[in-house]
């Protein structure tokens, strides 16, 4: 087992959460993000899906989301950049007395909105979302999504039936997103008490063709907003890149010059509403980089225009593959992109993706990339 | 009497032991194992889940006998065996397609 180094942070360094299939990395580098030091492996030989760094109310927690293939799934936090980690005795994360359920999978791990300053969410394989109310100390099952009439319709994707995003509306703290594999796009605007499909325009190209633009069912793989701007809303599908104007209500179709509307991840500038990111993949079986080239697509007009960028990325025998939390931007100016590929590459940009270099090239498959500026 | 064996990992929930002598007399593996949780609290998450059903990938042996080849957690108990909770071999690889 490889010895686990630590990082240390200071105000204003700038932090990547690495999750991988066999292990948390944690990395840190000061604003310039030259050069980064290499925490981990943290959990050797477990599938971390999820990574978060909770500093509101003064805290520094970070969060990771735990799989084991024998062991099952529960959440871990750490209170000193990594060196310890919480082990507890009995999961937090857990379907209730009552269902028919039992978790298999932490996906993902989301704050609340902005004026719930102790509110996380979780979501989880089967698709289900969790909610604390005290930073993460105990968990409750949200059932007004649990028990929704479409959830024993929803099918399993590739990767699990899995609740994988969670996007909250900054300006409607009643408003919540989540996405689903495969089951769409579901919205709340009451708490989460009650939800509704928001998929009206996003394909599902696995249905007969006059079953393709079903209410619901499709398999969407992510979806980003802005918080200055939480109408508008980008979508990565499978096969299809959307924008919705009018938060979530409809969606039309984006998908303008790019080698392939299938992918997974996508991510907003988070100084730039205009400026989202895509990584397209060449078709929904064979799930790399198209003609061996990687390749970041940026818009800077809402989606009327991708460009390709290139500078610094292998574009001969790149056959690499970028997951749907494999890519996220830092808050530093100029703005800060990273992804993990499933061959173990780690690149970055520092100046919103006009050049890149590549970070680490020998990880686990990496599987979620999350960015955070030390306060 | 039953004992159970742990190893690795699981010792850490069973304050560092690998043998656990139950003081009850269960009938069945499910018994048993509520015995168990009762002295050790944080081996039960880490082999059933929330429903109680025994984790995909750990096995569970009376003796040299797979549970999972009799009744389960159903199994009857004898009076004197050794139950030995093991992670199995198709664990620890994950498929290439997961998390996408």
């Amino acid at each position: 087992m490889p010895e686990t180094k630590h990082v240390d942070a200071s105000s204003g360094d700038a932090l990547l959460l690495v999750g991988t299939m066999k292990g948390a990395f944690i990395l840190r580098s000061d604003k310039a993000r030259e050069n980064w030091e290499v925490g981990g492996p943290y959990f050797p030989g477990r599938a971390i899906y999820a990574m978060a760094y909770d500093d509101r109310q003064n805290r520094k927690r970070l969060w990771a989301a735990v799989n084991s293939s024998y062991w099952g799934s529960y959440l871990s936090s750490s209170e000193d950049l990594g060196k310890t980690w919480t082990e507890p005795e009995t999961y937090g994360v857990k379907f209730p007395e009552g269902t028919d359920s039992s978790v298999k999978q932490i996906w993902q791990i989301a704050e609340g909105h902005p004026g719930e300053q102790d509110t996380l969410y979780c979501g989880v394989e089967p698709a289900a979302l969790f909610k604390s109310t005290d930073a993460g100390a105990s968990w409750a099952l949200v059932e007004g999504l649990y028990n929704h009439p479409h959830r024993a319709q929803w099918m399993p994707g590739g990767g699990g039936l899995c609740l994988h995003t969670i996007l909250p509306d900054p300006s409607n703290p009643k408003r919540l997103f989540v996405a689903i594999s495969t089951g769409g796009v579901y919205r709340t605007d009451d708490g989460g008490e009650n939800w509704q499909p928001r998929n009206q325009g996003v394909r599902a190209q696995f249905l007969p063709p006059e079953q393709r633009f079903p209410e619901w069912g499709q398999c969407v793989h992510k979806i980003v907003s802005h918080p200055s701007n939480p109408q508008r809303i980008f979508l990565q599908n499978h096969w299809g890149l959307y924008r919705s104007d009018n938060g979530g209500d409809s969606w039309n179709d984006v998908a303008n010059g790019v080698p392939s509307d299938f992918g997974f991840a996508m991510e907003v500038d988070p100084n730039d509403a205009k400026n989202v990111y895509i990584i397209p993949l060449e078709s929904d079986e064979f799930r790399c980089t198209p003609e061996g080239k990687m390749r970041v697509y940026r818009t800077r007009d809402d989606g009327q225009s991708w460009e390709a960028l290139t500078k610094g990325l292998p574009q001969e025998n790149a056959l690499e593959t970028v997951l749907r939390d494999g890519m996220s931007a830092d808050k530093l100016k100029p703005t800060g992109i990273y992804f993990g590929t499933r061959n173990g590459k780690l690149f970055g940009s520092r100046n919103g993706g006009d050049s890149w270099n590549a970070i680490l090239e020998s990880l686990p498959p990496v599987v979620c990339v999350k960015t955070a500026v030390v306060q | 009497m039953i004992t159970f064996n742990v190893a690795g990992f699981l010792t850490d929930f069973a304050n560092g032991q690998n043998r656990i002598v139950l003081e009850s007399s269960p009938a069945t593996v499910a018994e048993a194992l509520d015995s168990l949780w009762q002295q050790h609290v944080g081996l039960r998450d880490r082999v059933v889940n929330e429903r109680g059903q025994l984790r995909p990938h750990v096995n569970i042996f009376i003796n040299d006998e797979n549970v999972r080849h009799k009744k389960l957690l159903d199994t009857p108990l004898p009076d004197t065996c050794e139950i030995t909770i093991l992670p199995a071999v198709s664990g620890g690889a994950e498929l290439v397609n997961r998390k996408s």
